[in-house]
């Protein structure tokens, strides 16, 4: 059995009730009280007996889910506590409410009592805990999932802050840095020579820079135009100065020169490693996920996914080959000029660095402030272009109701709001770059100033010297703007990568095992004692047992919800299930490959699925290399070839884009045509007429008819005269089998499929009035 | 014979209950008695029927808190009992009871003072007092859980769905305003 933890404020309070530690098996607590104030009650259940301990004088924070730090745990005393034993309970159940819910029971009397109220934040664990009081009050056994202390997915265990993106489960509070640097690395290993190139452009550009205001300072001024005694013993006693000044200058200018060549040569090593670098990303991202079960895209938004995917995928790059290299190069020029400035004059130097830190302070404050109007800018720009995409996805809506007026005001006032954003942030820039302007002039002044009052207090230091030295103080003005962003670019490339990994590491769930084989399908289905659940907690499929034989129909049938379509994704294998097993041909489907399974299986559902293309190559998806007469075939006993005639360019119109709509019984047709091309031994047909008006029913009923004829069929519907062929009927309902048999015998039944009969065979006489 | 007669109970079953559904059922205190059971649930005698534990449900929990109280049977299918027009013309009693449902249903603390907030990827943190203690909480910033209502009321729900109410933007300090600016 799992281990529980016991908060230590109540076990005082359980060792004055005289209860083992070891007879409890289950603990929760509720935060609020009845009157909506916080409170804090534990609710701890025995075998036997449910104990509820009404604390009081607790003052703490509330520390909702999702938010970093420690987790206090709640503090209480002086309990009221109230012993209620399962043997007199009837019912332990909740009422939701808008935020959490109330922990109620009722006992034997009928009587009904509100135990505790607790907020949205304990909601899961007291649905646990209401599940295991209903098997202790049934009787049933306790399994050791139903004990099990859940942990909150969402939020990181190490320091409880909510993971980004749900779906992934990446805490960049927690990341390990250095290993994602490893793997992060590893997408440039293709390209190292091109990285090496643009670093080393970088650094020797760092190293240029460095001599310019050395050249333009010491040696102009200090050497040649105050012909210093240096100049003389390197070039003789009478050195020819103006030629001297033009050789310096040309100095400057040919350092300029080599200055831009290499950034144009790291700029080009940036742009040919860039695109490539994304590619890479993209693809292996793609091929990772392609692998993934349906599982993976229920669970994800999947467009949402990839375009994050992409997003993230240009964040690694840009930090890849601009952060990266400008990194070293940023801290060379950091190091090489302060060592240079403490050469030259230490005083000075010292006063220089000192304020580095203040400069940063600023750029910091400044790219905090940048942020935020900029992120209230891109929600006013949200705003106006989700009402632009509202205006004209629904068009037809706004024309009908005349409120063309109204539409164009609010426009107007967000329009207006965006504008006054946008004023924002020209303000702020200005505000901005005054202030950091005149900060960085302060500093700039002061060093001239302090150096000016060493020249003339006939320190060692000389104008040009003083020259230099501000060029130098200027030189460190990048690095320094360079660094106040640097962590929080690094860490959200960091994230990035991570999340990017996440994908391409995550396994598939369903593989081939290990003795899959291929072999030849007849088409008998089995299906025994199934259970099956989406989510851990909640079973969908609750032991449903039944056979179809080679070349007969079965038809489902139940309200929404109830399970029908997941039986076909089990029989599909998109999902294993829990317990039990299903067979074909009296072969487990796991011990099949999955390329042989899905093969042999077709499905037509009522969500149809064309693709960009043309006619023919969506009807040839499954069997890409059918013969032409094969597809006509196919066509014409889907009863789609007529209309697909009809089009301008036959079977080789394109469809599946904007170009030509298709109507839903045209698109059912088409689906219909590609289950017969693909010619398998299993068809699922799943509501395949549910979306289609009577008249096209009929017509696809007798292709369907058609397609049917010599195949182990599953038809889903709750239109019953789809079904009106089948062999034998199961009707579900709440995931179970609830009555089976043939048509008549269920109406013989008058159960629910008796139910459900009368009711659509009324509605269809009234339809039939009508026409 | 006996066909036709199921045939038409089932039929006007379903009659009954589209009926049942469509029909507006006002409560108040000419047709209702409220009272609170044993066991601290709310119950009311409507139309001669009893309902031993009733959901308060507000329509317009944000625009018309205080109108339209949709009570509901505490069954599965939650069929609606009546609607109680307007709270304040029931009498003092009754309108204690149901108010205090309604307060435990939408617990909802009222912030009065923001001490910090910090956003991170895409999650506000909150760090707030209330009137009833201080609490922390995050919010999801671009999810819609951030809800202004008029200029100056603000709903924020956390990532589980507790509610958060800052009733009146304008009473906050600028300071405090500040911090949260970005997210409204």
């Amino acid at each position: 059995m799992s281990e529980i933890t016991i908060p230590k404020s109540i076990k005082p309070e359980l060792e004055k009730l005289g209860l083992k530690l070891s007879e409890i098996i289950f603990c929760c607590y509720a935060d609020l009280t009845p009157d909506a104030s916080f409170g804090s009650t534990w609710v701890v259940l025995t075998k036997e007996k449910l104990y509820l301990m009404k604390g009081d004088g607790s003052v703490m924070i509330r520390t909702f889910s999702g938010y970093p730090g420690t987790r206090s745990e709640p503090d209480a005393m002086n309990f009221t506590t109230e012993t209620f034993s399962f043997n007199n309970l009837d019912e332990v159940f909740i009422i939701h409410q808008t935020v959490g819910g109330v922990l109620c029971l009722k006992d034997k009397s009928g009587e009904e009592k509100e135990l505790c109220v607790f907020s949205s934040k304990y909601t899961v664990s007291f649905q646990q805990c209401r599940k295991i009081c209903t098997k202790l009050i049934n009787g049933e056994e306790l399994s050791e999932l139903d004990l099990k202390n859940e942990e909150d997915e969402r939020c990181c265990p190490k320091c409880g802050a909510i993971y980004p993106d749900p779906a992934r489960k990446v805490c960049p509070n927690c990341l390990d840095r250095r290993s994602v640097i490893t793997r992060f690395m590893s997408f440039c290993a293709p390209y190292k020579s091109k990285l090496i190139i643009a670093s080393i452009c970088v650094i020797l550009s760092s190293v240029v820079t460095l001599i310019t205001p050395y050249l333009n300072g010491t040696v102009l001024f200090d050497n040649i135009l105050s012909k210093s005694p240096a100049v003389t013993k390197l070039f003789g006693p009478e050195p020819n100065f103006p030629f001297l000044l033009l050789l310096c200058t040309a100095a400057i200018i040919v350092s300029q020169l080599i200055f831009q060549l290499l950034s144009l040569f790291k700029s080009l090593a940036v742009r040919i490693m860039s695109p490539s670098v994304i590619r890479d990303i993209k693809n292996k991202v793609f091929k990772s996920m392609s692998k993934l079960g349906l599982s993976f895209y229920t669970n994800h938004q999947t467009g949402s996914l990839l375009n994050r995917v992409l997003n993230d995928a240009q964040e690694i790059t840009d930090f890849l080959v601009e952060g990266v290299p400008q990194f070293f190069s940023n801290i060379f020029l950091i190091i090489f000029a302060s060592a240079f400035m403490l050469i030259l004059n230490w005083k000075l130097a010292l006063f220089a660095i000192i304020s580095m830190p203040i400069l940063i302070f600023i750029f910091q404050r400044a790219t905090r402030t940048w942020r935020v109007i900029y992120s209230i800018r891109s929600k006013r720009e949200r705003k106006l272009s989700s009402i632009i995409n509202d205006n004209i996805t629904g068009a037809r809506v706004v024309k009908a109701f005349g409120s063309e007026k109204t539409e164009t005001a609010n426009f107007e006032k967000n329009s207006i709001r965006l504008r006054s954003s946008e004023i924002d942030i020209r303000k702020q820039n200005a505000k901005i770059s005054i202030a950091t302007t005149l900060i960085y002039d302060i500093i700039y002044y002061g060093i001239i100033c302090l150096g000016g009052i060493l020249i003339l207090s006939g320190d060692s230091l000389d104008y040009g010297m003083l020259v230099t030295f501000t060029g130098y103080v200027s030189l460190l003005n990048q690095p320094m703007q360079y660094f106040s962003n640097f962590f929080n670019w690094s860490s959200y490339a960091m994230t990035a990568t991570q999340r990017i990994f996440e994908i391409i590491d995550t396994q598939p769930e369903i593989v081939d095992s290990e003795n899959a084989v291929n072999r030849e399908i007849k088409g008998d289905i089995e299906f025994k004692n199934v259970v099956f659940g989406y989510l851990k907690e909640r079973d969908v499929i609750k032991n449903v047992s039944f056979s179809v034989k080679t070349g007969h129909m079965l038809g489902i049938v139940g309200h929404s919800g109830m399970g029908k379509s997941t039986l076909v994704n089990l029989l599909m294998r998109l999902y294993d299930v829990k317990s039990g097993e299903i067979l074909i041909d009296g072969v487990n489907i796991k011990d099949y490959s999955i390329d042989c399974l899905r093969g042999n299986i077709s499905i037509v559902s009522q969500e149809t699925y064309i693709f960009i293309g043309s006619v023919l190559d969506n009807i040839r998806y499954a069997r890409p290399d059918a013969g032409f007469d094969e597809v006509i075939r196919a066509a014409k006993a889907a009863y789609a070839h007529d209309f697909i005639m009809k089009m301008p360019d036959g079977y080789d119109t394109i469809i599946g884009s904007s170009q030509r709509q298709l109507s839903g019984g045209e698109r059912q047709r088409i689906s219909i045509a590609r289950a017969i091309l693909a010619n398998s031994r299993i068809l699922i047909l799943d509501e395949a007429t549910a979306s289609v008006d009577t008249q096209t029913e009929r017509a696809i009923q007798s292709s369907i008819d058609k397609l049917v004829e010599g195949r182990t069929t599953i038809s889903i519907a709750h239109r019953l005269s789809t079904l009106k062929n089948a062999d034998d009927l199961i009707v579900i309902e709440d995931g179970r089998i609830v009555e089976r048999g043939t048509g008549p015998q269920l109406l013989e039944k008058k159960g629910v499929y008796y139910k459900l009969y009368q009711l659509q065979t009324k509605s269809l006489a009234m339809r039939g009035l009508e026409e | 014979m006996n066909n036709k007669n199921l045939q038409n109970d089932i039929i006007i079953q379903q009659q009954k209950m589209t009926d049942d559904a469509l029909e507006m059922r006002f409560i108040d205190n000419s047709n209702a008695v409220f009272k609170k059971t044993k066991g601290g649930f709310l119950s009311v005698e409507f139309n001669g029927a009893y309902y031993g534990r009733v959901c308060v449900c507000q329509t317009f929990p944000f625009t018309q808190p205080g109108k339209f109280i949709s009570l509901r049977e505490n069954d599965e299918k939650g069929r609606e009992i009546g609607i109680i027009e307007d709270m304040s013309k029931l009498d003092e009693a009754s309108r204690a009871l149901i108010e205090e449902q309604i307060k435990l249903r939408c617990f909802m603390p009222v912030i009065t003072k923001i001490v910090n907030v910090k956003d991170k990827y895409g999650f506000a943190y909150f760090d707030v007092l209330t009137d009833r203690g201080e609490c922390r909480f995050t919010a999801h910033i671009f999810s819609g859980d951030i809800i202004n209502l008029g200029d100056k009321r603000i709903i924020m729900k956390d990532v589980d769905g507790n509610r958060f109410e800052i009733p009146d933007l304008s009473k906050l300090s600028s300071s405090e305003r500040k911090m949260i600016e970005v997210f409204i």
